[in-house]
């Protein structure tokens, strides 16, 4: 694979490597804030959802704050604490991607019957 | 033919050609006499032949004579000991026979099967007595065979083997003889297919069945107490007198008894009697050791090890795990969800020990088969992940504990009711959520979803081909698929399968 293959790959999955030390974005936590990891994935994540951001950054963001110790339940909250300053259409639009990676597969499960 | 076939390119005749090699068998079978023809086609019901099961099959008494006469005409017979005993024809041979024998005779077919059963059966070979009894329609002894035989075959290690005949019995079968409609009940527990246990649980529940099961235990409600207390549906105290219940009914020649005495053990530390689950579970791995019960000796040993490391006694720990360890690899369960415990306390003993690459290792050993581990064998798949969570923090992989933790959480929304597992639970996340600060967020491991996706990274199949065999959308599948790649750090399905295969989350 040729170079550019590679760094097309790497930024469509979001391969936290080349975002950080080929973009140059930082990504992890400064020392000095007072924010804690978990609520400071919470945040990027509305942020991502207000700029509508392709699904693969949802997942992706979802994926940091699960693992920084958020919950599903506040992760939900956060869609409904935006959408009256985003609007409906964006939070809607947030939902497959979030949904993803919580692993609800939520197309499967609004096309069955029973609940899973 | 081949000429048409090729569209006109010149290429080599080798002998797997499906029209040479038919071409080839015909000549070899259309000039033997007719005798020696029928013969042929008759014996290929058999994988392995011998001269007095073929006399026994085809009714005469000439066909031991027969078979040396072929085996000198060399017609595709392969000899399979020294002394010239047992033979079997080449497989693809065998299969053109058979595909004779459906053309010229399809109405003996049943009856050869049954009169190879019957030699079998006769001559205590009762597994290979089984596979010519599925061919035929005498559903009352296949099932009453499987019975018997499911057991000591999944002790053995070949869980593999009692899927196929279950399978191949069908549910309606199953379901007429109640003691092994229990076993299938044990094949979904121990499988992990939640589905399949529930479903045989509750025939179970449903049926009565007077009389001595097949299966070898002391009665059909001795083991409907096991299976219901190794669910463990309605909480420790239930599981408690399920076990008691049966450990009283299997006497101590019984290979019920090593498994009644392990639930019994696995139910007082449920209660939190960790002294009195001592016992039983010593007595459980004894008992095992003398009916040659692989599995329970595996997780009687691993618990008892985990209880030893408790204490601080790191000895002891060692040489159970040894013994467990050792019957792991001597029977080939490495994938029996009751070898997961000796896994992860391989893992604990390995971090004591200051050895962080055998631990690694075996955390992923025990990472890797965490599927099976679920809600319908509740204590194991609870304490497991609660092992390995602990593990993980220690480790400095917060997320990864998370991970588990949220699996636990999903257990136990299922199974509330699992006796102090559930206090340690909450003494864990209480732990988990003063270190919630820390600022590294580390590796992330594979969920059970993306595990469940990996093997099928070998394949061919796209995206929309596994979905549709995992059930779940395409969407799913994809965002998956970037989240394994993520994880694994690669972005080519080629090097995920490499990845994935160095570290030890695929292949054997």
């Amino acid at each position: 694979m040729v170079r550019f293959q590679q760094i097309l790959r790497r930024l469509a999955i979001i391969d936290e490597g080349v975002v950080q030390d080929q973009a140059g974005l930082r990504l992890g936590q400064a020392e000095a804030w007072v924010l804690d990891p978990k609520t400071a994935e919470l945040v990027r994540i509305a942020a991502l959802v207000a700029t509508r951001s392709p699904a693969v950054c949802l997942e992706w963001s979802t994926t940091r704050a699960m693992a920084a110790g958020a919950t599903e339940d506040e992760i939900t909250d956060v869609l409904l604490a935006i959408a009256p300053v985003t609007g409906l259409g964006r939070v809607v639009d947030a939902t497959p991607g979030v949904a993803n990676a919580l692993g609800y597969d939520i197309e499967t499960a609004l096309d069955n019957p029973i609940d899973h | 033919v081949i000429a048409k076939q090729s569209h006109g390119q010149v290429r080599t005749v080798t002998g797997e050609d499906r029209y040479v090699a038919d071409y080839l068998y015909r000549e070899a079978l259309t000039g033997q006499p007719k005798a020696v023809q029928r013969f042929l086609r008759r014996t290929a019901v058999l994988e392995q032949l011998c001269g007095p099961l073929c006399e026994a099959v085809l009714g005469s008494s000439t066909a031991a004579m027969q078979l040396r006469r072929i085996e000198a005409r060399s017609l595709f017979l392969t000899p399979l000991d020294g002394q010239r005993q047992w033979y079997r024809y080449h497989a693809l041979y065998r299969e053109f026979l058979l595909g004779e024998l459906r053309r010229t005779e399809p109405g003996i077919i049943l009856t050869l099967h049954r009169r190879a059963a019957d030699w079998y059966e006769s001559h205590g070979f009762p597994a290979l007595a089984l596979e010519h009894l599925l061919y035929t329609d005498d559903s009352d002894r296949s099932v009453r065979l499987t019975a018997r035989l499911c057991l000591p075959t999944y002790m053995a290690g070949q869980l593999s083997t009692v899927q196929r005949w279950l399978a191949a019995l069908g549910d309606a079968n199953i379901a007429c003889y109640p003691p092994l409609a229990v076993l299938a009940g044990w094949e979904g527990v121990l499988s992990g297919d939640t589905a399949k246990a529930e479903q045989w649980a509750a025939v179970v529940d449903a049926a009565s069945f007077e009389g001595e099961p097949a299966s070898g235990a002391a009665s059909f409600d001795s083991v409907r107490a096991q299976l219901r207390a190794g669910m463990c549906g309605s909480g420790p105290e239930q599981m408690m007198a399920d076990a008691a219940f049966s450990l009283a009914q299997e006497p101590v020649w019984s290979l019920w008894r090593g498994e009644a005495l392990w639930l019994l053990g696995e139910a007082y530390l449920l209660a939190g009697d960790l002294d009195k689950a001592r016992d039983p579970l010593i007595e459980a791995s004894a008992a095992s050791a003398a009916t040659g019960n692989a599995d329970t000796i595996v997780i009687c040993e691993s618990e008892l090890a985990w209880l030893a490391m408790e204490r601080g006694d790191w000895q002891e720990a060692a040489d159970r795990l040894a013994v467990a360890l050792a019957t792991i690899d001597e029977n080939r369960i490495h994938d029996y969800v009751t070898s997961l415990l000796a896994f992860s306390g391989a893992a604990r003993l390995a971090l004591h020990r200051g050895d962080s690459k055998e631990a690694h290792r075996q955390l992923t050993r025990a990472m890797r088969a965490r599927l099976s581990a679920t809600y319908v064998l509740p204590f194991v798949a609870v304490r497991l992940r609660l092992q390995l969570a602990r593990m993980y923090l220690a480790l400095a992989e917060p997320a990864t504990a998370r991970q588990l933790l949220r699996e636990i959480d999903d257990i136990v929304s299922r199974r509330p009711d699992l006796g102090t597992l559930i206090d340690e639970v909450r003494d864990f996340r209480d732990v988990l959520a003063s270190r919630a600060a820390s600022r590294a967020t580390g590796t992330l491991p594979l969920t059970p979803a993306e595990l469940r996706l990996l093997p099928y990274l070998q394949t061919h199949l796209t995206a929309e081909k596994i979905a549709e065999r995992l059930f779940v959308s395409r969407h799913t599948v994809k965002a998956e698929l970037r989240a394994i790649y993520r994880k694994l750090g690669v972005s080519s399905r080629d090097d995920a399968v490499q990845q994935a295969t160095a570290i030890g989350l695929l292949g054997g």
